[in-house]
């Protein structure tokens, strides 16, 4: 197991179970206890969106290194996971593989059956890549750029191997011998720049910062001998004190996870797929979301399954601003914000709207 | 002469603010929040008439197409049967004929144009470049709000990373609003609006409940004029939505979007500066006859934008336009009959470009060797600010 390795984990991360050392950056430790704050950021990150309210109730208070262990079994984690990959090919929209042998791999990842690195191999191997990357040289191109970290501009003749491969030829492309379009995809993704970029670019997702370059090599030469290794990093990283600190410090939400953690906090359901497509396609195109994003929520209070509550639904309003406050923004109302906020929840039936409203659209509930 | 528009059959309307909004009409008003909390009143407010950018000059206002997606001189000046719109343009400005570029990809060659540096970028990264824009130069400059400095975009989530680079001086505060019409104008999400309806109007005593709980959240601390800007374009989102632009459809219907979409911000935000960047005659790695059908369709659309503009009073003696791709194709079709851009061939490498304004020279052609990252020194030039990190050079051969 990676754990056995502390070469392999993240600063000041523990041996024993991948989990963190504590102590006063905040940092969980084995036995660190999950808040709601943390177990929205961590489904946020691991499920991309907010807890279900059932899933709330099951982990809150339970050890944080728990719910890691069981979303790195849990093919909902890995679905959500392949989801961030072919984004990040731009396999998206009308590329989207659908109906492809693609669907079986967040099960696959699940029971450990296939390694997060020959998961990319197979995006790679698929059509909706091909249309993607039309003709030699933008898919050799994309190939070297996307799977190495490769500047192609400063590998011209390697780009030259690579595409003589691809429509044939023979040569030694990245150091291998390669006459077919699967050569070239099956030499860079093992390729040792491969699995260093591939550690890099995941750490940079889930911790919001640059990858350590020696730190990056170390991990990616492990990752590279053994592709496995990468379950095991996933969960020391996620137990480790650096992702308590990004935690900390919060990171803007994705127009994906936006969009479906918007729906469970209004209607406690998972988006539909192809609303959540057509809702983040459209935010994406804009450079700020922001005015987007607050006719979507107001779309959705009013829409069938996130609609939302009227004044009497919501029983007592100061208590359930407090909850509302806490499960929203993972924390409770300053004096001045309950006071507001039940003046306005009080006095009318809307009220409870404009609260959601309200929340929904603040500064604060864009980053987690 | 009425300014030409068109409606989903293509037939001409007149280019104007009640006609745009006119077609978003029904159901569009929502709880849009000005930045003291009120509710912005119904329609747009007017921008008040632009001075020049510069004392010596007539120019208020710059477009700048960028027709990315690698288009060939020979598809488009080596064919003026197939660009009658952009032959004009030329014959009334200054065309350049060996503009010279790199293949950097789409992305990275056309972020080299809007930056002025040739920067080698992942064609799919997917994230702002770490040098100024000349959106960021111009509003830095000027003193420009983010509603006074645009982009329309064609190729999705990729493009909206023109909006501003990440250099610590400029960045995201200085960064153009941008927009891409394929991405929020799509047919799934403008049915999704319909499924669910379109947002309810907030009317006033709701509206200002709401701007007494953001207050609460802001610690009591006032509104910033941010709020207000992200208001309107979200009063905009929501006209366009219901208008004829999510309708536009076939090849090259991405684009069209784009320009139907900077035709219609000029009208309604009368923006100093507006980008616009295209993708569709990239569909030429598959096919060479659907490439040649995005470029005929391009220059049509450039020419309703070109006319709408001489129809506007305001606009007319006042607007300035570029055009150029980002970069040309192979010199040979592929096995698939269509046209990679990967060979290193002067149809690749260079490309021709346009400049039309009441600034410029009329009925010019440069046939010497200027560059594609000439475009962001010159248009900086126009409004008189600088773009200090551009390597290319203000191409002053153009102005009369």
């Amino acid at each position: 197991m990676m754990t056995s390795r502390p070469d392999i984990l993240p600063q000041g991360t523990t041996d024993d179970a991948g989990a963190a050392s504590g102590g006063a950056s905040g940092g969980p430790s084995r036995g660190a206890m999950l808040t709601e704050r943390f177990l929205r950021a961590l489904y946020h990150d691991l499920y991309g969106r907010a807890p279900l309210r059932s899933e709330r109730q099951g982990w809150l208070g339970k050890p944080l290194v728990d719910l890691v262990e069981a979303a790195l079994v849990d093919e909902a984690s890995w679905r959500y996971w392949l989801d961030v990959q072919l984004y990040y090919f731009m396999l998206i929209d009308r590329f989207e593989p659908v109906g492809t042998s693609l669907d079986e791999l967040p099960e696959r990842l699940a029971s450990r059956r296939i390694s997060p690195r020959d998961a990319l191999h197979r995006i790679a191997l698929t059509p909706s890549f091909e249309l993607r990357n039309p003709g030699a040289d933008t898919f050799v191109t994309v190939i070297m750029e996307q799977f190495c970290g490769i500047e192609v501009q400063r590998s011209t003749r390697e780009l030259e191997i690579g595409k003589s491969a691809y429509d044939g030829g023979t040569g030694t492309f990245l150091g291998s011998k390669a006459s077919s379009q699967s050569d070239v995809i099956q030499i860079a993704v093992t390729h040792r720049d491969a699995a260093r970029h591939f550690v890099s670019r995941e750490y940079e997702r889930l911790f919001r910062t640059r990858c350590d370059r020696k730190q990056a090599a170390r991990w990616g030469k492990e990752i590279q001998k053994s592709p496995n290794e990468m379950f095991a990093l996933y969960r020391a990283w996620f137990a480790s004190p650096e992702y308590a600190e990004r935690v900390e410090r919060g990171a803007p939400l994705s127009n994906q996870v936006w969009v479906r953690s918007v729906y469970v906090d209004l209607g406690d359901v998972i988006a539909p797929d192809e609303e959540v497509e057509a809702l983040r396609g459209a935010l994406d195109s804009l450079g700020d979301p922001v005015p987007l994003r607050s006719l979507i929520v107001r779309m959705l209070l009013d829409a069938e399954g996130t609609r939302s509550p009227r004044g009497p639904e919501i029983g007592e309003p100061g208590p359930w601003i407090d909850a509302t406050f806490d499960r929203l923004l993972g924390r409770q109302p300053t004096d001045m914000e309950r006071t507001q906020f039940l003046k306005v929840c009080e006095d009318g039936p809307d009220g409870p709207e404009l609260v959601l409203y309200t929340l929904l659209t603040s500064p604060e509930y864009q980053i987690a | 002469m009425k300014a030409p528009d068109s409606n989903s059959r293509g037939r001409a309307l007149p280019l104007s603010r009640r006609n745009l909004l006119r077609a978003g009409a029904a159901g569009s008003m929502i709880g849009l929040l000005g930045a003291d909390g009120r509710a912005l009143a119904s329609g747009f407010e007017p921008f008040g008439a632009r001075s020049p950018l510069r004392p010596d000059g007539k120019t208020k206002h710059v477009v700048l197409i960028i027709m990315s997606g690698g288009v060939r001189s020979r598809e488009t000046f080596g064919s003026p049967e197939q660009i009658p719109n952009l032959v004009k343009l030329a014959d009334e400005g200054v065309l350049f004929t060996r503009l010279r570029t790199a293949n950097l990809g789409h992305f990275g060659a056309s972020m080299s144009i809007v930056t002025g540096i040739s920067e080698a970028r992942g064609i799919r990264d997917n994230a702002p470049g770490p040098d100024p824009t000349i959106f960021e130069y111009v509003r830095k400059d000027l003193g420009l709000s983010a509603q006074e400095v645009w982009v329309a975009t064609a190729g999705g989530a990729q493009q909206v990373n023109y909006a501003h680079g990440m250099h610590p001086e400029y960045g995201a505060r200085y960064g153009a609003t941008t927009l891409d019409g394929d991405g929020v104008f799509n047919e799934e999400f403008k049915a999704l609006v319909k499924r669910f309806g379109a947002p309810r109007p907030l009317g006033e005593v709701p509206a200002e409940k709401v701007a007494g709980l953001r207050k609460a959240l802001r610690g009591g601390k006032p509104a910033t004029a941010e709020a207000e800007s992200r208001a309107r374009v979200e009063r905009y989102i929501l006209d366009e939505l219901g208008g004829s632009t999510s309708e536009l459809r076939g090849a090259g219907a991405g684009d069209a979007k784009a320009l139907r979409l900077a035709r219609n911000l000029l009208s309604v935000f009368r923006p100093r500066l507006i980008g616009v960047v295209l993708q569709d005659a990239d569909i030429a790695h598959g096919s060479f006859n659907g490439y040649t059908e995005v470029v005929r369709r391009n220059d049509a659309a450039i020419g309703e934008l070109v006319a709408a503009i001489r129809g506007d009073a305001e606009l007319r003696d006042s607007t300035a336009v570029f055009v150029l791709p980002e970069f040309g194709r192979d010199s040979d079709l592929n096995t698939r009959r269509g046209l990679d851009h990967g060979d290193g061939s002067d149809d690749l490498r260079f490309v021709h470009g346009v400049a039309w304004g009441p600034d410029f020279r009329r009925n010019v052609v440069i046939k010497d060797d200027r560059q594609t990252i000439d475009f962001t020194p010159t248009i900086a030039q126009v409004f008189g600010a600088k773009a200090r990190l551009a390597k290319g050079n203000v191409l002053r051969e153009i102005f009369a």
